[in-house]
């Protein structure tokens, strides 16, 4: 069992303290009585698979899942990756998940079975990331069969399986076709409310989904139909937090107890990222690779499934903090939410620190309404060509005209049909244009009660087409807000590459 | 454009220079007091016993017979992600079976056949073989040792499949123009959790069989074939032949089908 979070109130004895800024580290001191949140500690992997077997054996809700296998049976593993963890995980729990269930399917004596990436509107797997993610064992079964496949949310292949409000859902054809579908996914921070549908849905479903005014009761009808429609069972393993190591491997520690190995591979870190060209630190801390401790595995039916991993999740990583503070303080380390690049561009920086870091809460925010954020990411303007080339059109063209996601439904429609665009997602593995407005929406949605959002050491001209400032030192920026939160203002900083969840009271 | 931007909000259009910061780094994180702030809890240690890319490393080719063989090691992605101690079960082909199973493994993983039960207390790796095969079979009988051990300490076994090793110390003594190969092949592991003490023998038997009888098969395909055992399991055959398959020449490298993860 490892060390929960902590709050830490800053005093004269606590020492400087480990700040992320796209791919530049730091040690900053704080004020006295800024309230730090430490997530709960990371804790290295065990082999998952006793915990992967109780819950194939004793699910929640069903019989085991080996009852429900016979010859005949068509079966289908979808393996969810809507909701990634980063940095992206060295053993990968899914794989070990998967390979447990066929398996099990192989005793059975099934014959049709397929494996369907559900990743909604994320980049589809090439053959790198299936081997990576699904093993060789996996993909040399498999894929020479083209049996694995990355759903595609464009695809006219899709069947529908049910109405809601007159929309039609549609999912994935070998999905629907299925008599047993299993749902294999990660759980890391909150996350979606039922990833099956996330993960598996056709685009014009998830664009009502993600839409910035959607209702939370059409999204419970698509899930309730999902689930009624399918023949599920899920199965979600519960993570930790990031266990960094190597070169990062004082990443996640406290900085009280760093060794001198630990001290030595900070300077490293950060004098190579001082020394060397973007290229250069990009070939080194590009795409770190983080070991997760796997709190619990969740198997049964997915609507009990999903509550009950989120409930597990909660109480793992729960961080209990007294009050709502006037400024809330956070990095954006771009090795947690950008693959391939070690700084991350802006918007997905925006997504990570405002909505994901500042949003992970059970229900009451870090910080007051009409309160200030303060992030740390240089919000250098800077895509991929062809990961990211719909978000690079959206930061030139779409974000001058405006930020109101309100006012994007003639943007995100033409986006949406735009073939260039389409095409990238379906054959060059970049992630599907509707992917960036979601992200700037619930961005949009973040900062809604807040008065103001300031970029510490961020490029000027983007936060100002962001609606947010920008702050040359952490000074400044207190300097800034205090014309909004006063002179003396209760300040929280989320540490850590982590996610800690805050259950603020 | 619609909105008004700041006039002054522009790019930092200016490259950053490089900068030397290591010195101060040290000085500054050597010359601060490390005490545990108040209210912080205290340290717990935890290492890791699972095994990653980085701790199979290379194949250990030092051995005084590495240079005479031709080793092919197929499916070490088998050990990714278990943790250690664990037991291989190897089939018994010839007399440097062990030589050959520690070539394929980096020196923290090699296994000890000797006093099995201690070292596995004591966290080391160990080895089981089958016994000699008869009636021409490739593969003899395991007992069930390995799963006894693997139940006892809760550890997992994986099972090893050498081809090629069979009377290969008569074979070293020939004048050959070719190094003879030989392949050693790892399996998925198998967790005694969920089976009794003889299903998890029959399952090493099994496994191990396919291994070096069905080694061009994928995992899927051996995984369905293991149900009909009887007619799949590799005939007996008389001695010169299995020689003359052993021997049998590779196929080229590009058509070569990646088999086992």
């Amino acid at each position: 069992m490892s060390r929960p979070g902590f709050v830490l109130e800053v005093d004269d004895r606590t020492p400087a303290l480990l700040t992320f800024s796209g791919d530049q580290l730091r040690l900053s001191r704080f004020g006295l009585g800024t309230k730090v949140v430490y997530p709960a500690d990371a804790d290295v992997s065990t082999n998952p698979i006793r915990l992967i077997d109780s819950a194939l054996e004793a699910p929640a809700g069903t019989e085991p899942l080996e009852q429900r296998l016979t010859p005949s049976t068509k079966l289908t593993l979808v393996v969810l990756d809507t909701d990634r963890p980063r940095p992206r995980m060295r053993f990968d729990v899914r794989r070990s998940i998967v390979e447990r269930v066929l398996e099990l399917a192989a005793r059975a004596g099934v014959d049709d079975v397929a494996i369907v990436v559900g990743g909604g509107l994320n980049k589809r797997w090439n053959p790198v990331d299936i081997t990576r993610v699904l093993g060789d064992r996996v993909a040399t079964s498999f894929q020479p069969d083209g049996r694995i496949e990355s759903h595609d949310v464009t695809s006219e292949d899709a069947v529908a399986i049910g109405e809601v409000d007159g929309h039609a859902i549609c999912v994935n054809r070998r999905v629907a076709e299925s008599d047993l579908v299993v749902a294999i996914g990660a759980q890391f921070g909150h996350g979606e409310p039922c990833p099956l549908s996330a993960g598996i849905a056709d685009v014009a479903t998830l664009r009502r989904l993600g839409s910035p005014d959607s209702d939370r009761g059409f999204a419970k009808r698509v899930h309730e139909t999902i689930h009624s429609s399918l023949n599920v069972f899920a199965v979600q393993a519960v993570l930790g937090q990031p266990h960094l190591s190597g070169a990062l491997r004082f990443a996640h520690k406290r900085e009280w107890e760093w060794k001198l190995a630990d001290q030595l591979a900070f300077a490293a870190a950060r004098q190579l990222a001082a020394a060397l060209p973007r290229t250069g630190s990009q070939s080194l801390y590009s795409t770190p690779s983080a070991d997760y401790a796997v709190v619990d595995v969740v198997g049964g039916a997915p609507a009990q499934v999903y509550d009950e991993a989120a409930s597990v999740w909660q109480a793992a990583n729960g961080v209990e903090v007294v009050g709502r503070a006037d400024v809330v303080v956070t990095g954006a380390w771009g090795g947690a939410f950008d693959d391939g690049d070690p700084v991350g561009s802006p918007i997905n920086a925006a997504h990570h620190a405002l909505a994901r870091r500042l949003g992970s809460h059970t229900g009451t925010p870090f910080v007051r309404d009409g309160g200030v954020a303060i992030a740390f990411h240089p919000l250098a303007p800077r895509f991929s060509n062809r990961r990211q080339s719909s978000a690079a059109d959206f930061f030139a063209k779409i974000l001058p005209e405006t930020v109101d996601p309100a006012g994007m439904a003639d943007f995100e429609e033409r986006a949406c049909s735009d073939e260039w665009y389409v095409d990238l997602y379906r054959k060059q593995f970049a992630d599907h244009p509707l992917r960036t407005f979601q992200t700037w929406y619930r961005v949009a949605e973040a900062t809604r009660s807040l008065s103001d959002v300031i970029w510490v050491g961020g490029n000027r001209r983007t936060a100002d087409l962001f609606g947010h400032r920008s702050a040359s030192t952490y000074a400044d920026a207190l300097e800034i807000a205090s014309n909004t939160v006063g002179r003396e203002p209760s300040i929280t900083y989320l540490h850590g590459p982590g996610l800690p969840l805050g259950d603020v009271r | 454009m619609s909105r008004s931007l700041k006039s002054w909000a522009q790019d930092d259009r200016r490259r950053p220079r490089p900068r030397f910061t290591l010195a101060a780094d040290l000085l500054a994180l050597w010359t601060a007091p490390r005490v545990r702030p108040a209210g912080a809890p205290p340290k717990v240690e935890r290492p890791s016993r699972r095994l990653g890319w980085q701790q199979l490393g290379a194949l250990n080719l030092s051995g005084l017979f590495a240079p005479r063989v031709e080793l092919e090691v197929v499916g070490r992605d088998a050990l990714i992600g278990l943790e250690t101690p664990f037991i291989f079960a190897v089939n018994e082909a010839g007399r440097l079976d062990h030589q050959l199973l520690h070539m394929a493994l980096p020196r923290r993983l090699r296994p000890n056949s000797l006093s099995l039960s201690k070292s596995l207390a004591k966290g080391r790796n160990v080895v089981t073989f089958a016994d000699e095969p008869r009636g021409g079979r490739l593969v003899g009988e395991f007992t069930t040792v390995a799963a006894e051990l693997a139940a006892q300490h809760s550890v997992a076994i994986v099972p090893v499949g050498i081809v090629g090793g069979y009377r290969l110390t008569d074979t070293l003594k020939l004048r050959l123009n070719r190094r003879p190969k030989v392949s050693v092949r790892f399996g998925a592991p198998i967790y005694v959790r969920t089976l009794g003490i003889d299903e998890v023998t029959q399952e090493i038997q099994a496994r191990v069989e396919f291994l070096v009888g069905e080694g061009e098969l994928s995992w899927w395909e051996v995984e369905r074939r293991r149900l009909g055992a009887p007619d799949v399991v590799p005939a007996s055959m008389p001695r010169w032949r299995r020689l003359w398959e052993q021997a049998a020449p590779r196929p080229a490298a590009g058509g070569r089908r990646r088999i086992w993860r």
